[in-house]
């Protein structure tokens, strides 16, 4: 096998993983798949070196190093709409109205505390691999993990049902 | 809560287009990138080859324009063939003694050769021939600044019956009493004259016509006259005779 169809296979098989990373970073389908096929063909290049250690790993670190420093060079602030950017296919059922509760909590999160509580409680890792990703101290993953989860904590997310009731009737 | 988390962000990142092959997008933009690597490194090659260039260019110069600095000068005959230039000498007067060899622009005039030299007061003046077929300058050596380093050229634009081509540079030296007026006179006569007579103020003066290996159809010269550029009358180009010299052919 040739490292070009060791590297395709690898894709295949860590696209869903990592399109649903890049996805909870940035909160827009269109932004995920090009975040998601630029950390691929960054990791092309590395291929050789990696291919035989951990390409898991790595692609997480260019993910997350990616994505914030496209949130510094760009940053407009997060402006949470009325109207989430998705089509609703039916707003009528709760699992449709908690994503959209989700992700609208998720939008109100600095980028940091989002890659920080989704990399920590969506994909289960260790705050020390954490604060390698984000580059930053452990203590500082600590302190994002508890403000986005006070943040979450405080947001109609995790709000009753009834209140998720009203939510689908203000069509949010 | 956060046992309830890991479940509402997998519900959150659930509900995406999935690809049908998600490696064929990756591999166009990887071509896309290894093409744009190899374009980017063949500019910066090439930028890194102009700059290595241009450096020892500037280098070069900045080293043969240090002041002070003694350096065994070669032989005119040996300086001559080393800049690799053909040429066919004429009769006297000539010259081919390189010029411009302690100048910083000297690769600007390559090949440069001497005209004559001259002395106003506190400073000296030399012009030399640059160009194929017939441009002067006035160096700064000595330093002759009064004159500015200016420069001329006189391959074209001669008239029919016209037996000179010259130009005039003033110069005004600091005087105690009142300031000296003083003018370059320096221009292009044929090949078959000798001298050219400059007459200015009132005054003749007499200079050689110097061939150089940049033109086999003109003969230069350069002199400086006590006197306004205004004053400048006539410039005559004479043969080897003493009678008038014809125009260029």
């Amino acid at each position: 096998m040739t490292a070009e169809d060791d590297f395709d296979e690898f894709v295949r098989a860590r696209w869903t993983a990592t399109a649903r990373l890049a996805y909870a970073l940035t909160l827009d389908h269109q932004k995920a798949e090009d975040l998601a096929q630029d950390a691929f063909t960054k990791l092309w290049f590395h291929w050789h070196k990696v291919r035989d250690g951990n390409p898991e790993a790595y692609l997480r670190k260019i993910i997350a190093s990616h994505f914030l420093s496209a949130r510094r060079r760009r940053w407009r602030g997060e402006r949470p709409t009325e109207t989430p950017p998705e089509t609703v296919a039916d707003p009528a059922t709760v699992q449709v109205d908690e994503r959209l509760a989700m992700h609208q909590a998720m939008a109100r999160l600095s980028p940091r505390q989002r890659a920080a509580v989704y990399l920590r409680y969506a994909e289960d890792l260790s705050e020390r691999t954490v604060a390698d990703l984000l580059g930053c101290s452990v203590g500082a993953v600590k302190q994002h993990t508890r403000r986005g989860l006070e943040a979450l904590r405080t947001d109609i997310t995790f709000a009753t049902p009834d209140e998720l009731a009203d939510l689908t009737e203000r069509g949010i | 809560m956060t046992d309830d988390l890991g479940a509402k962000l997998a519900l959150l990142t659930d509900d995406r287009p999935e690809p049908a092959d998600p490696a064929a997008p990756i591999r166009l933009r990887i071509k896309s990138r290894q093409l744009r690597r190899r374009t980017a490194a063949a500019v910066c090659a090439a930028v890194a080859a102009i700059a290595v260039v241009v450096a020892g260019t500037v280098i070069g110069s900045i080293k043969s324009a240090e002041p002070g600095v003694a350096t065994p000068s070669p032989s005119p005959s040996q300086r001559t063939q080393n800049l690799d230039f053909r040429y066919t000498p004429l009769p006297q007067p000539w010259s081919d003694e390189p010029a411009f060899t302690t100048q910083p622009d000297a690769l600007k005039y390559a090949p440069a050769f001497y005209v004559t030299d001259g002395s106003i007061p506190n400073e000296h003046w030399a012009v030399a021939s640059y160009y194929s077929d017939g441009c002067l300058v006035i160096t700064d050596e000595g330093p002759a600044k009064s004159f500015g380093g200016a420069k001329g050229c006189f391959y074209e634009n001669w008239q029919p019956d016209q037996r000179s081509q010259y130009k005039t540079v003033p110069a005004v030296i600091p005087n105690a009493g009142s300031p000296m007026h003083l003018t370059m006179v320096m221009g292009a006569v044929s090949a078959e004259a000798r001298k050219v007579r400059v007459t200015a103020g009132g005054k003749t003066y007499d200079t050689d016509a110097i061939g150089t290996p940049n033109s086999s159809r003109f003969r230069f010269f350069a002199v400086v006259v006590s006197a306004a550029e205004s004053q400048v009358t006539a410039v005559t180009p004479l043969d080897a005779a003493g009678k008038i010299a014809p125009s260029p052919s």
